[in-house]
């Protein structure tokens, strides 16, 4: 299908060398190589990035659901103007291009000596991610009957322990969807990632942004290579959760 | 639930949202009418190497007791506003890459003008056709469609570049077809390959979405029309777009402010040659013209630029939503 | 301690394809550092000084060297970071020296020198100096020279080109005569470095300055630059209609694959000429020094070095100094006799007991017809970075040449204020 074309032309070339990959004219059949996969992960380290990638994006996906559960919550349960108003300003933040907050990201994180670490970088994708994580977390515990809760209050239980004693088993559908998505940002993220790493704290993403302006045939194909080793687990990934994505996508629209 | 409990559930989302989010951004205006330079002093040196001993008069930075270079830090003002609003330069040399924010935002503005219509077309055609599929079939081709949403931005972007490149597949068909095109070298195509990047990446977004909303047709509606003897098309445009007309307003509002985010194809397809962004602008004047401040007042403009886009939509969104509960 | 070396030979042998084989025992004894992090261009000499750096691997020390073409930008960076610099040194060109070193932010590397210079027979040409102090350590030299298809010349008896002019007509003759040449002509005018380079070369050849001397102010939109636009020119109907896109690496490939018999490009790629495996044109391509622009002018290109340097804020911290050490030897290493031998052919080495290959005498005749060193101000990458943004336009056609000039000097101003090195 056309939209998978491009991709599935990736992944024929990342197993060519570069005379086969973009010869003239061009080849329909060509040897197959691995070399580009073995330049890449064992001569440029690659698997440093993809360690780099699964910390931050673990991590990213954790804090920001923990975080984002209690918010979502609340917000889902208040009836003040307050959380009116957090709705509105998260929205906001959410359409904020992230490019404007870079100048400073990188001048204070330079000066307080912490730009080139991934701790740094969990934290900025965490923050970026909430607002879309509160908003659609609330729409979810909106769906979870408030009487479950109050029932347990009425017991009584407090806020807190109404939370984690009724909410949270029955909040894991939400969840899944919620964290699929804080993990497609993370892991998909490449203007913060390479502008606030160095070197080997790359995600795998910034890494292969040598292979935009390659002027080495060797580089180029190992970001060819690069590229489909990136999108090897999202493959993975679509093809399990299917619908929780589907459902991700939809109920922010049917619920507006 | 009490306004305490409120405030303590949400109290880490929106510290972390201010320290990181708020902060930030009040620091970005606040670095955009500044500038920090090294205070050089002109020097004479004598400089040996490879081709023997050269004396030189170049600039160099004062350094303080400790040999760290001196910085000077001052108030400028609106100088980079003027300066990347292109105003300053009417007087001495018009036209070219000084009118940097308005080229920007030209081709953002170009490119969220372009996209949305195919997006939203396309979205419900694909949505209108799959309604028929059968279903065996649509677990796979809904995996498929979705695959240009859900990988990553700068993937996307390199397969599209592999694929039109000198030497790639598509110069390859078309040079089949008789059509000589260097997709890169000239503005109208390599604009063109980043809008159909646009559309390629949001459309199946745009499918799901409708596809859902598909299901949702009041099936009665719809036996009603056909016994009043309404056809296809009339069925299409009488029930089932209005009931979809929602959907579309929220399509259109994620689109746009994603859109008028657009960086990724800018940066791999073109890497600002012929198309610029304002996401683009900011980071690449922070980068590669190692200018924050700069970069700053370009960020704040970007802010002002997607304020006045959205806010009509936002205050329409929001009265209605008062309106209707 | 032989034995250990042995082992971590064979260990380290397959990660290293053509290292030393001691695995660096300079810094037998030197533990506990953690890791060194190098940063530079992925030319490919740089990468034969990457894998020999990288082979300096022991445990408790991991070398790692970035090769990526931002390493100007992420060197520049990463050396004027508040805190600690993600690099612990640099391989840089002469350009991007100038630049730190101007700013402060090279360490001294007088002492270590002095201390290891036997060892590592550190000549006195590599060593950059400026007021006594060792701020660089330079190993390879390049300039721009002329390709030409001798064989093609000998054919149709025409003399190597002394000026542009005579260049023209040379390609003149070779395309009427040689109908498979479509393009004789092959220049990296690409948008950006490349052209702005021409320009800078050519400007040279035909008088004229970049600044005017002493100061930060702008010379090169005066009657020479518009001269040098116009000798660019003139090359450009023999050239590819893509030629605005050209950088070296195609105009290497298109005298390689034999569409073009005739260019000004890096001496340094004389060798890829007479690669077996990619080159069509092996033992055909000869060079000479690249012509001036008027006749008995100057050669129009100048003297390049690339050298190997250290920042000044590489390292807070008690073990500082350990980490610097080894950062040098791991430098060092890669600028050692064993890899000038190993990577014999891949650029034009400092150091005197390099054999030259093919090209290797082009520093000689660059420097014989009256090439100098590229000027060494800091401000002058701001300069090329601006004219490197317009010039196509003024090569196109599509604005005048005296406008698009004043357009890059007016912007160049303003940006050297910014940066401080100038008054507004």
């Amino acid at each position: 299908m056309l939209a998978a074309l491009p991709i599935l032309w990736t992944a024929v070339i990342s197993l060519r060398s570069y005379v086969d990959a973009f010869s003239v004219p061009l080849k329909w059949v060509a040897p197959l190589t691995l070399e580009n996969y073995r330049g890449l992960w064992v001569d440029r380290e690659f698997h440093r990035n993809f360690v780099n990638t699964l910390v931050v994006t673990l991590s990213v996906v954790t804090i920001s659901l923990s975080v984002g559960c209690l918010a979502g919550y609340a917000l889902s349960r208040y009836r003040g103007s307050l959380g009116f108003w957090l709705l509105i300003i998260a929205l906001i933040f959410r359409a904020l291009p992230h490019s404007t907050l870079l100048p400073s990201f990188h001048a204070l994180f330079d000066a307080l000596g912490i730009r080139n670490t991934l701790f740094t970088l969990v934290f900025v994708l965490v923050a970026i991610n909430q607002p879309f994580t509160i908003w659609m977390l609330r729409s979810f515990f909106v769906g979870i009957p408030q009487e479950l809760d109050e029932a347990a209050m009425v017991d009584g239980c407090t806020r807190m322990q109404a939370f984690r004693r009724v909410i949270i088993p029955v909040m894991w559908p939400g969840v899944v969807t919620t964290g699929l998505f804080s993990f497609l940002l993370a892991y998909n993220d490449f203007m913060l990632s390479s502008a606030l790493t160095n070197a080997d704290k790359m995600t795998m993403p910034a890494a292969i942004a040598g292979a935009i302006t390659a002027e080495s045939d060797a580089l180029l194909m190992q970001g060819v290579a690069g590229a489909v080793s990136i999108t090897i687990p999202l493959i993975v990934l679509v093809a399990i959760f299917q619908k929780q994505i589907v459902s991700g996508l939809t109920q922010g629209a049917v619920k507006g | 639930m009490k306004l305490r409990s409120f405030l303590g559930f949400s109290a880490p989302s929106v510290a972390l949202m201010l320290l990181l989010l708020a902060l930030p951004l009040a620091m970005t205006a606040w670095l955009s009418v500044r500038n920090c330079a090294f205070d050089m002093e002109l020097a004479t040196v004598v400089q040996t190497g490879p081709f023997g001993p050269a004396k030189v008069t170049t600039q160099r930075a004062k350094v303080d007791a400790s040999g760290q270079p001196l910085q000077v830090c001052s108030f400028v003002g609106a100088a980079y506003y003027r300066k990347v609003l292109g105003l300053e330069d009417r007087a001495d040399a018009p036209g070219g890459d000084q009118n940097e924010f308005f080229g920007a935002l030209r081709f953002t503005l170009l490119y969220v003008a372009a996209t949305t219509p195919f997006v939203l077309a396309g979205g419900l055609l694909l949505a209108l056709a799959m309604n028929r599929v059968t279903q065996r079939l649509k677990g796979l081709f809904i995996a498929a469609s979705l695959l240009p949403f859900i990988i990553t931005p700068v993937v996307g972007a390199l397969s599209i570049k592999w694929l039109f490149r000198d030497n790639g597949l598509v110069p390859h068909l078309l040079s089949g077809l008789g059509i000589e095109l260097y997709w890169m070298a000239q503005a109208w195509s390599a604009q063109l390959l980043v809008v159909l990047y646009g559309v390629w990446h949001t459309l199946p977004f745009a499918f799901i979405v409708f596809y859902a909303g598909l299901q949702g047709v009041p099936q009665d509606s719809l036996e009603s029309a056909t016994l009043d003897g309404a056809n296809a098309w009339q069925k299409l445009r009488y029930v089932t777009l209005p009931h979809l007309a929602p959907l579309v307003v929220f399509v259109t509002l994620i689109h746009v402010m994603d859109a008028y985010r657009v960086f990724e194809p800018v940066v791999v397809l073109t890497q600002g040659a012929f198309t610029t962004s304002v996401q683009y602008l900011t980071y690449h004047v922070l980068l590669q013209e190692d200018n924050p401040y700069k970069a700053s007042a370009a960020a704040v403009l970007t802010v002002v630029g997607i304020a006045v886009l959205l806010i009509p939509l936002l205050r329409k969104t929001w009265r209605e939503q008062r309106r209707g509960g | 301690m032989k034995r250990r070396s042995l082992v971590m030979a064979v260990a380290t042998a397959p990660w290293a394809a053509g290292a030393a084989a001691q695995g660096c025992p300079a810094l037998v004894g030197l533990s506990g550092v953690g890791e060194i992090n190098l940063v530079g261009n992925s030319f490919r000499a740089i990468s034969h000084i990457a894998r020999q750096t990288e082979s300096c691997a022991r445990p408790g020390l991991k070398v790692s060297f970035k090769l990526t073409p931002n390493a100007r930008t992420e060197t520049e960076q990463a050396f004027a970071s508040a805190g600690r610099s993600p690099f612990d040194g640099a391989v840089v060109s002469k350009g991007v020296f100038s630049s730190l070193y101007a700013r402060g932010q090279l360490a001294p590397l007088t002492a270590l020198v002095d201390k290891h210079r036997q060892r590592w027979k550190l000549e006195e040409r590599m060593l950059v100096r400026v007021e006594g102090e060792v701020m660089a350590i330079a190993f390879m030299q390049n300039t721009q020279s002329l390709y030409y298809r001798a064989d093609l010349f000998e054919r149709h008896g025409l003399k190597v080109p002394a000026t542009y002019a005579d260049m023209a007509q040379a390609a003149a003759t070779l395309k009427a005569r040689e109908p498979a040449l479509s393009f004789p002509i092959a220049q990296a005018y690409a948008k950006g470095f490349d052209c702005a380079t021409d320009f800078i070369n050519v400007l040279a050849g035909c008088g004229g300055q970049v600044f005017e001397p002493g100061s930060a102010a702008p010379a090169f939109h005066g009657p020479a630059g518009v001269r040098a636009v116009a000798a660019m020119r003139s090359l450009m109907p023999h050239m590819t209609p893509n030629a605005l896109a050209s950088n070296s690496e195609d105009v290497g490939n298109q005298f390689q694959q034999g569409k073009s018999a005739l260019g000004v490009l890096w001496a340094s790629s004389a060798t890829r000429m007479d690669d077996q495996a990619s080159s069509q044109v092996v033992g055909r391509m000869q060079l000479a020094a690249a012509p001036a622009a008027v006749a008995g002018g100057p050669s129009s290109s100048h003297l390049w070095w690339d050298a190997v340097v250290m920042p000044r804020n590489a390292q807070r911290g008690p073990d500082a100094a350990v980490r610097q050490e080894a950062a040098f030897h791991a430098l060092m290493q890669g600028l050692s006799t064993e890899s000038v031998r190993a990577g014999n052919d891949l650029a034009i080495w400092v150091r005197s007991d390099w054999q030259p290959g093919r090209g290797g005498n082009a520093v000689e005749l660059a420097k014989a017809a009256g090439a100098r060193e590229w000027p060494g101000e800091p401000f002058l990458s701001l300069a090329h970075g601006e004219l490197g943004k317009v010039l196509p336009q003024a090569l196109s056609g599509e604005r005048a040449v005296q406008a698009t000039l004043d357009a890059a000097a007016s912007a160049y101003r303003k940006i050297a204020v910014e940066k401080g090195f100038a008054k507004a």
